[in-house]
């Protein structure tokens, strides 16, 4: 294989991955215009790539509180830092459902998630990277301890 | 409250053969892993309401205690669970197919019930997928329970649901003592969705 044979391929291996892979992928510009959505998102939300691509992300999904999501993101725009959040502080982000919907008993799917700033080659940030991971078990197992300390406290 | 599912007969049969195809594939990869011939009889298909399943899974496996692992799956509308229920004594049996020492400690019976589970879920997930053209996004196994009666597997408070399609496939293997059952379960508006899938396998 020559190199640039070689190159075609690790992209096709870096598309694969990034379809299969079990944690939620969107990658969204400075008005919150979705440019990219991962496989995990297009199964869990039931929207395609194709019907997600330029649309606003706050009005495909209406569950995400517009003012907090955009302080945590403008943060990442402008100082170019990683910014979190995690299932105890909002349960989830994108309202899925559990990925057990026969013998899980969450509602729906616990998630945290990480915004990442991606550079432009002149070192601004003009997109960000969103990504969500399912984290119900830990969630539900967390909860279940807290309801047994408390009572074991009473 | 979503309409009741339910399944005309030739619904039911365009399942079952959907189920067989996959399961097919399934005992094909199992078979070629351990060089052993597998035994594959008819897939179940059934709608079962939330207060029959415990039966449901107790009517599959009489033995005392069972180890179970599950898998969820999800893709274009169609979401449901894997759930693999084996029956503790097929482990010395399955231990020597797979080749493992002879005295298993509780890790490694685990690492083998996450073998087989990976290969049976696995190619049946990915069966069914291929011939309705869905790409499944599978989540990380679930041990439900390792050596427990049935019956203390589901935690039937905090069942979410009303009704699930299940189809469950009975695999043994020739010659040996080895019985598990894998039960594919369906959430309602997947069944719903499936059914409009295969309206168009249904036409002619």
């Amino acid at each position: 294989m020559t190199d640039s044979q070689l190159e075609m391929t690790e992209f096709h291996w870096l598309m694969d991955i990034l379809q299969t892979i079990d944690v939620g992928l969107v990658v969204l510009d400075r008005s919150y215009s979705i440019k990219l959505w991962n496989g995990f998102m297009e199964n869990h939300s039931g929207i395609r790539p194709d019907q997600a691509k330029g649309q606003n992300l706050f009005s495909l999904f209406s569950e995400i509180d517009e003012d907090w999501f955009k302080k945590k993101a403008e943060t990442v725009f402008l100082l170019n830092t990683r910014a979190f959040t995690i299932s105890e502080q909002r349960p989830y982000l994108f309202k899925f459902s559990n990925n057990h919907p026969i013998t899980g008993r969450a509602d729906f799917m616990y998630q945290n998630a990480t915004i990442i700033p991606l550079n432009n080659v002149d070192g601004t940030t003009d997109n960000i990277c969103l990504i969500v991971y399912d984290v119900t078990n830990s969630a539900m197992s967390k909860k279940d301890l807290a309801g047994i300390k408390a009572l074991l406290n009473t | 409250m979503s309409k009741l599912i339910a399944l005309t007969e030739d619904e039911r049969d365009c399942y079952q053969e959907i189920t067989n195809v996959a399961m097919g594939q399934a005992a094909d990869q199992l078979a070629r892993l351990l060089d052993v011939y597998v035994v594959l009889p008819i897939p179940n298909v059934n709608i079962i309401e939330r207060n029959e399943f415990k039966m449901t899974i107790k009517s599959l496996e009489d033995a005392p205690s069972v180890s179970a692992v599950c898998q969820g799956f999800i893709g274009a509308g169609v979401a449901g669970e894997a759930l693999l229920i084996f029956n503790d004594s097929s482990f010395s049996d399955i231990s020597q197919l797979l080749k493992y020492s002879q005295e298993l400690n509780t890790e490694e019976e685990l690492e083998m019930l996450m073998d087989v589970a990976n290969v049976l879920n696995g190619a049946c997930i990915q069966g069914i997928g291929k011939q309705l053209d869905i790409n499944f996004s599978q989540s990380h196994p679930i041990i439900l329970g390792q050596h427990r009666p049935i019956s203390e597997l589901l935690d039937e408070k905090h069942v979410t649901w009303q009704r699930t399609m299940a189809i469950e496939i009975n695999y043994t293997i020739e010659d040996h003592n080895i019985n598990c059952d894998l039960l594919l379960l369906f959430t309602e508006e997947s069944v719903l969705h499936m059914n409009r899938l295969i309206s168009f396998l249904l036409e002619d």
